[in-house]
């Protein structure tokens, strides 16, 4: 029961701090007039990459990325796994704590269902809604990543990967 | 997951959940490195998107949507924002690029209502619990229980619960022992444990719990009298035939199974009586029989009591000072409506005489825990047919399970004190403390559970197990409860119950069929679970 108990806290917890939004990405409706590329992050051990993604082409992907503002590049050999942001999500993570809480008065009915109920569907709904802005390496190749990059056209010769911010 | 309330609540959490997943994937975005083929794409939409520029020098030029493509030109003329590779704004106005300095051309569709499932998803979650927080509102009486339960399995929810302690003790001075059969299982460790939960808004005040044994053999079975005598008893004479007003019942009475028998109120008078005649055929012993009967209420009981709080409102306090400091308040409480509404009354036909003959009578308050008890009969001449007639009020009580016994004689259980007690895997002695004095109260707060292990006399024998309860419970006012104040009410509840239950009728009714099917729908198929199979 008190295993039960901590998941729930921790699903409440991490949903709710999940309220954040992704600099640089703009919300669904103002998708056609963002000036940037879309935010990438590629899961690397030891440590992920995540930023704007700069350019792609058939060897590497350059990504500016958020700890030191700095361009990157990575083979594409070495990605395996990644996830792709387009537009920042509304967020839902409030709805799990609220909803919750809303059942209590139901007393019985609470307990036998309304809850569980609305911790599942409050969750699901908030889960979709982080990734419903979103592509992972199972369902877009690189050669359709380059259209969210900044410069779907790769990097032009004339810039220097570095004055790149 | 034959319930069909179960059913309903997967459906919905199915429906919810589908609805959720069914907003992904987005084929919005194009990109075009020919002018041609961008002319040739939105030449037949009516509203074109934004066009995004990519320029070879890394600038990017976003156009409203009103922008025109000069094929003679070779230009593209529009009204929007460039920025350059690092993305600051260095342009905003009109703008004409000639096409030879665009690296890509980029068109988006609107996205449309993306949130569309996940509000549609909240919004109905939130009727639903809306829905359900109205009922609750106008009728509190379905959403709560009431008294602790004990549980042999501790995982088990209310509907399961074995036991039910002291229903009608709502106040220090009502409270009371009672005893319930457990209906165990065969013995199979000598130390028996049971855990005891508070599952309402209420404070338990727990006085004393035992365990009654009586060792028994194969066949043997020991059932607990009204008056708390026990018999033992051997062969079982399964229902042949009953019959209700609605017809046929046989099917529902039978068996140990939880496929209760039970009927809704009388649409004119709360009390009102109906009767169930039962037919027993090849009853080949007919000397010392007893009628088991396993029942439980409806939530009739449980509205009543609600209700008398609710009618005392803001003054609840002052009324339970009273109750405790008057014992004719406290006796017409007690007495009252449970008077009025009476006994499940057994009467036996005799053959001699056609006459219909009062046997013995049952009573025990509370919805959730099912009794199991006998009434010995007293019949008279040798006939392998016995009829029985049960008459009880209408709405009020729920039978699983009747079936004849061979009284073999009265016994005396052992009494067993619990030898521990664990509160949240600890053991507690102050727990084991406040049980074992009697001028103590164990206190259990709303949430609580407190296992109770007791040691049973012998290695490999096995025992007919009871639970003794004494002790009473304090029930919380809920706020919405203080608009239902009425003390004339209350004053025809307590001395004229019959006036009340026929008052009352229409206002029980509204609430009947909608409080049951709320109880019920929860209900989880019991087959599942071995200890309510006959041994």
């Amino acid at each position: 029961m008190k295993k039960i108990d901590l998941l729930i806290f921790g699903v409440v917890f991490a949903l709710v701090c999940s309220c954040g939004t992704t600099k640089n990405l703009p919300f669904s409706e103002d998708i056609d007039i963002n000036e940037h590329g879309s935010f990438i992050k590629i899961y690397q051990k030891p440590s992920s990459i995540s930023g704007e993604l700069i350019s792609l082409d058939s060897n590497e992907m350059v990504v500016l990325t958020e700890k030191s503002a700095q361009c990157v590049i990575v083979p594409l050999k070495t990605v395996k796994k990644f996830k792709l942001i387009f537009a920042n999500s509304k967020k839902y993570g409030w709805s799990v704590p609220l909803f919750t809480i809303a059942t209590a008065p139901l007393g019985w009915i609470a307990v036998l269902g309304a809850t569980p109920v609305n911790i599942i569907v409050t969750t699901a709904v908030s889960e979709s809604s982080n990734s419903a802005f979103t592509y992972k390496n199972k369902n877009i190749s690189f050669e359709e990543m380059k259209m969210f990059a900044r410069f779907p056209q790769g990097i032009p010769t004339n810039i220097k990967i570095d004055s790149i911010k | 997951m034959k319930d069909i309330g179960n059913l309903k609540l997967l459906g919905v959490i199915i429906i919810l959940a589908a609805s959720v997943q069914a907003c992904k994937n987005y084929g919005f975005r194009a990109n075009y490195q020919e002018a041609n083929k961008l002319l040739h794409a939105t030449e037949n939409i009516r509203t074109k998107p934004y066009l995004k520029a990519h320029m070879k020098n890394g600038d990017v030029c976003i156009l409203k949507d009103t922008w025109i493509i000069d094929t003679n030109k070779n230009t593209v003329f529009g009204n929007g924002k460039r920025f350059d590779y690092n993305r600051k704004e260095i342009f905003l106005g009109e703008m004409t690029l000639h096409i030879d300095s665009v690296s890509i051309f980029e068109t988006n569709s609107k996205i449309l209502k993306p949130e569309k499932g996940r509000i549609a998803t909240l919004s109905i979650l939130t009727g639903i619990d809306v829905a359900l927080g109205v009922i609750c509102i106008t009728n509190p009486k379905v959403c709560f229980g009431s008294c602790p339960t004990f549980y042999m399995n501790e995982d088990n929810n209310f509907h399961f619960a074995d036991s039910e302690g002291f229903s009608n003790a709502i106040a220090p001075s009502m409270e009371y022992s009672d005893i319930d059969a457990l209906n165990n299982p065969p013995i199979e460790d000598q130390i028996f444990s049971l855990t005891m939960k508070n599952e309402a808004l209420e404070t338990h005040c727990v006085n004393d719990v035992k365990l009654l044994a009586y060792p028994r053999k194969k066949g043997e079975r020991i059932f607990q009298s009204k008056s708390n005598e026990f018999y033992l008893c051997q062969n079982d004479y399964l229902l042949s035939h009953a019959e209700g007003q609605e017809g046929i019942v046989t099917a529902l009475l039978k068996n140990e199974d939880r496929q209760e028998r039970f009927s809704l109120a009388d649409e004119k008078n709360l009390s009102s009586k109906e009767e169930i005649y039962l037919t027993f055929d090849g009853v080949e012993n007919q000397n010392d029989l007893g009628l088991i009967v396993n029942f439980r209420q409806t939530l009739m009981t449980t509205y009543f009591i609600y209700s008398a709080i609710g009618f005392m409102g803001d003054q609840v306090g002052d009324f339970f000072a009273k109750i405790e400091q008057s014992k004719e308040i406290n006796s017409s409480l007690k007495n009252g409506i449970t008077k009025e509404l009476g006994n499940i009354d057994l009467y036996a036909l005799n053959s001699r005489t056609n006459e219909w003959e009062l046997q013995d009578g049952l009573y025990e308050t509370g919805p959730i825990a099912v009794n199991r008890q006998i009434i010995p009969l007293k019949i008279y001449g040798k006939n392998q047919q016995i009829k029985l007639k049960l008459v009880m009020n209408k709405g009020l009580w729920r039978i699983d399970f009747t079936a004849l016994t061979n009284i073999k004689g009265k016994v005396k259980p052992l009494e067993i004190k619990p030898s521990s007690i664990y509160n949240k895997g600890q053991n507690d002695l102050d727990a084991l403390s406040a049980i074992e004095n009697p001028n103590k109260h164990l206190i259990s707060m709303p949430g609580n559970e407190y296992r109770f292990h007791f040691e049973l006399p012998e290695k490999n024998m096995d025992y007919e197990l009871f639970l003794y309860s004494k002790g009473y419970y304090l029930e919380w006012m809920r706020e919405h409860w203080l608009k239902d104040k009425n003390l004339l009410k209350l004053h025809e509840m307590v001395y004229n119950p019959k006036k009340y239950l026929r008052n009352e009728t229409k206002d029980y009714k509204e609430y009947e069929s909608m409080m049951e099917q709320e109880f019920w729908n929860s209900k989880i198929d019991t087959k599942t679970f071995i200890y309510y199979e006959k041994n």
